[in-house]
């Protein structure tokens, strides 16, 4: 099975960012290693299957999606229940729609979302607890590489602090910890799912810091993140949309000026 | 003929999972296999009889006002299954809520009375009625069995499952009690139906470009 191109360009960087919050995370946690390793074989497993199902090549991109779920899962997480919701959040995320790039929410979020959704008795809302530095080298390479548009990122950590601070909460809090900040490089600011459009982006990103931050005021943060970025990712076809009608509006305008003026 | 009128709506026709209609009620009433069954049974007795009584006077009905008319017989038939179920299921009633009522806005009742049985007969519009009606059980059948199953391991209220507070080694999928999970088992079923019968799957809006020549710049 042949790979797809663009492996240096967008998927190293993306893996080789992580690798620092994984082999903290690994110290504290003897688990994390046998638990990537699973991640790895259900989410390969199902993509080789639909690469295969449909004739397409299989990208590296499994492997972030893999060490995400792996790295914000508590560690008392059975991992059958982990299994469960790979499958659920990669088949039903983004292999029905025909892979990377052609689905319209974040694999990892689905993943989180149905295993908070199911199964109440893990912690899987609270997120692992990752110092800042950790992240500090994702924030660097995704946004040089492109990987997590900068209107996306600038406009959660707004729309967090912003909302945090009217809420009455410290409005730095949330972007201090790594959790949080790798969950809104990886996640809310996903290239695929959080709108096409300068305007479109920042706007998905107000829109999912702000409502994490109102979110957060009844749960963990890290929880009130990943419902956000789901409700956003939902919304940014139709964010999008409407950028682009304003854009098209103006330039008709503009047109019709300068023809008549 | 009268036999396919009865087997078509089943799959190849089916009034939820081909023709989308009737969503809200099949999702609502889904999470045990009782409510599902009450409402299956009291949707079915609503479409075939007023599907009969349409038939019977659609030489008389006026063309103009021909919805209004046929809203109130199916109304007043709603009316009925719903004060024959307070009367002798109360209990069931009160968790079917303002579903069977709302019997009277789906779009399978008033699609069927009035695509056919304003234009037929009444036997075979009665026949018509029935196997859509049976169609939609199907689907509410299948969608509550799955729901019931792994939401809380029961079928009927019968403990099939034994969970894991009580010594089994089952643990409840609590997203199948909620809403979303109905979404998402009426599509994998759309999806397995349009992938067993082609040809009931709808053209592509946009077309995939070929995966060998993906542009990366």
């Amino acid at each position: 099975m042949m790979m797809r191109p663009g492996l240096f360009r967008d998927d190293l960087p993306a893996l080789l960012a992580l690798l620092i919050p994984v082999i903290w995370r690994a110290q504290g946690d003897p688990w994390l290693g046998p638990r990537l390793a699973l991640c790895l074989i259900v989410v390969f497993g199902w993509q080789a299957l639909f690469a295969r199902l449909r004739g397409q090549g299989l990208s590296l991109h499994g492997a972030a999606t893999a060490a995400l779920v792996a790295l914000f899962v508590p560690d008392t997480a059975p991992h059958w229940q982990l299994v469960i919701g790979l499958s659920f959040g990669v088949v039903l995320g983004e292999a029905v729609f025909g892979g990377r790039g052609r689905s319209f929410v974040q694999p990892v979020v689905l993943v989180l979302a149905f295993l908070i959704f199911s199964f109440a008795d893990q912690p899987y809302r609270a997120g692992p607890e990752l110092p800042l530095w950790t992240a500090l080298p994702a924030v660097v390479v995704l946004i040089a590489t492109g990987q997590a548009p900068v209107g996306t990122v600038l406009g959660a950590a707004a729309g967090l602090a912003g909302l945090s601070w009217l809420t009455g909460a410290d409005p730095l809090a949330p972007l201090m910890s790594g959790a949080l900040v790798l969950a809104v490089l990886y996640l809310t600011a996903d290239p695929v799912t959080s709108g096409a459009t300068a305007a479109g982006r920042w706007i998905c990103g107000l829109l999912a810091g702000g409502t994490a931050a109102l979110f957060a005021t009844a749960g963990p943060a890290f929880g009130a993140l990943v419902f956000a970025t789901l409700l956003t990712s939902v919304f940014a076809p139709l964010i999008d949309h409407l950028a682009l009608a304003v854009q098209v509006a103006r330039l008709r305008r503009r047109e019709r000026r300068l023809r008549h003026g | 003929m009268a036999l396919r009128q009865l087997s078509d709506p089943l799959i190849d026709k089916n009034p939820v999972a081909v023709h989308i209609l009737g969503i809200c009620s099949a999702l609502a009433v889904t999470t045990s296999m009782s409510t599902a069954l009450t409402m299956s049974v009291a949707l079915t007795v609503v479409v075939t009889l007023s599907a009969g009584i349409i038939s019977a006077i659609r030489a008389h009905i006026p063309g103009q006002i021909r919805i209004i008319v046929q809203l109130t017989i199916i109304a007043s038939l709603v009316i009925v299954a719903d004060q024959l179920l307070q009367a002798f299921a109360w209990e069931m009633s009160q968790r079917l809520t303002v579903f069977v009522s709302l019997i009277a806005t789906n779009c399978i009742v008033l699609g069927r009375t009035e695509a056919y049985a304003m234009h037929n007969p009444p036997v075979p519009s009665m026949i018509d009625a029935f196997g859509n009606g049976l169609g939609y059980s199907l689907v509410l059948m299948v969608v509550a069995a799955i729901r019931e199953l792994l939401g809380a391991g029961t079928l009927f209220g019968a403990q099939v499952l034994i969970p894991q507070a009580e010594g089994g080694w089952f643990v409840p999928l609590r997203l199948m009690l909620l809403a979303p999970s109905a979404f998402i088992i009426l599509g994998l079923m759309v999806w397995a139906l349009h992938a067993a019968r082609p040809r009931l799957a709808e053209a592509r809006e946009f077309a995939l470009r070929e995966s060998e020549k993906e542009a990366r710049p």
